[in-house]
């Protein structure tokens, strides 16, 4: 195990001395890298703009949830498409028209209240197993699970060697991408269909995943 | 007509503001202001919407998404939260860290044609234009979606009790049975009352046709 990082599951962590640095960690990220966040998120919104209209989902009204939406833009092409869309983050910068401030290990919605939630940074979640109890807790039945990721460290190498961190505020790493939707899986999901969008970046691996 | 005051279609009164950005302004202040007043109110208005919503569950949908116009604290909005809905608010001040209310003019709303399923406010007595609002309402609003409002009485009816005027308020009615005839014209049917505790107590649900 690297220095400063611990096992969860299928994952290893970052270590934080507890919560509230974890908390303030994360929210600097905006604070610290500004014109790099507003960067990623026009592209954020672009690329998803482009794939959700090859989905075979009638997006037109559904309710649909983004964690850890920063500023916002994924949020952006839900509407887009005619959704009711809103975002949650530890720091939203400033007063939104498009997230709140929201933990995804607590969200602040009713039980079975969503059609879709939307996530593309799990990379930054403390406890991932929280997080998808979280998403399965406020998802109705039959809602949509739509996760986007990059590969594993074991993955991003061509000759199959550990990748280094590449961004110091990610705080959750796994070997294989495939393994982290099979713990998905496992919570009460199952994989409906998945997709590769280079132009995403930092998750171009998409997975609709349908809540049993 | 009281001083400083506008008369619009006969039956609503509007305080006048030198423009749009001194109304904007001016709203947007009470928060700060009038911290205490708006917290109490808030705090009141989660439990009243509870109720509320329990008593008529019959003339609402079982789910679905509501939007809360003027939300300020957003204590509306836990209300529908804590009945199930999936609820979120908005507001030219939302305050700092909001976890229930998003930055937002209920004149211009960011939301696409057809994606509410209710949309609920008790801030009528906010409005700039009105009009303009309902038509914000009626295009969010799914065929057959639900503008649910609470209200004061108007101003020519002998219940009328505005003594205790904020000095925020800024749309007035001669009387509510015109508020609501008013809002039929923008495309609504009215279909049940009911009450609400609180400052605005008069509940009316429309049908968007």
């Amino acid at each position: 195990m690297k220095d400063g990082w611990e096992r969860i599951g299928i994952f290893r962590r970052r270590v934080y001395p507890d919560t509230e640095q974890y908390v303030i960690r994360q929210s600097a990220k905006l604070v610290s890298k500004e014109a790099w966040c507003r960067k990623v998120d026009h592209n954020n919104m672009v690329c998803l703009a482009a794939v959700l209209v090859k989905q075979e989902i009638p997006f037109p009204g559904l309710s649909v949830l983004c964690l850890a939406a920063r500023l916002g833009g994924e949020v952006r092409a839900f509407r887009q498409q005619g959704c009711f869309a809103i975002g949650i983050d530890v720091n939203p910068g400033g007063k939104s028209g498009t997230v709140l401030h929201g933990d995804f290990h607590h969200l602040q919605f009713a039980d079975s209240s969503i059609d879709l939630v939307y996530l593309n940074c799990l990379d930054h979640a403390r406890e991932p197993y929280r997080v998808f109890g979280e998403i399965r807790r406020v998802l109705k039945p039959g809602g949509v699970f739509y996760f986007e990721t990059e590969n594993g460290y074991m993955e991003k190498t061509p000759d199959g060697t550990e990748a280094k961190m590449s961004d110091p505020f990610d705080c959750l790493e796994w070997a294989y991408r495939d393994e982290v939707v099979s713990e998905i899986e496992k919570t009460g999901f199952s994989k409906e269909s998945a997709y590769h969008y280079p132009a995403a970046k930092a998750h171009p691996y998409g997975y609709i995943l349908r809540r049993g | 007509m009281k001083d400083g005051w506008l008369g619009i279609d006969d039956i609503l009164y509007r305080r006048e503001y030198g423009s749009y950005d001194e109304y904007l302004t001016i709203q947007g202040s009470k928060l700060a202001n009038k911290p205490g007043t708006v917290a109490k109110i808030n705090a009141g208005i989660s439990d009243g919407i509870l109720k509320a919503v329990m008593a008529i569950q019959e003339q609402l949908p079982a789910s679905g998404n509501v939007l809360c116009l003027g939300a300020r604290l957003g204590g509306e909005v836990e209300g529908f939260i804590a009945a199930g809905y999936f609820a979120v608010g908005i507001d030219i001040n939302p305050g700092e860290g909001s976890r229930h209310v998003l930055l937002g003019d209920f004149h211009q709303l960011d939301f696409p044609d057809g994606s509410v399923d209710i949309v609920f406010t008790n801030s009528l007595d906010h409005a700039y234009d009105l009009k303009k609002l309902l038509g914000e309402v009626y295009r969010v609003l799914k065929p057959g979606g639900i503008f649910m409002t609470a209200n004061k009485g108007g101003v020519e009816e002998p219940v009328w009790k505005n003594a205790k005027s904020d000095g925020y308020d800024c749309m007035e009615w001669t009387e509510l049975t015109k508020l609501c005839e008013y809002i039929e014209a923008q495309g609504f049917s009215m279909y049940h009352e009911f009450k609400i505790k609180g400052f605005t107590p008069h509940g009316r649900l429309f049908r968007k046709i």
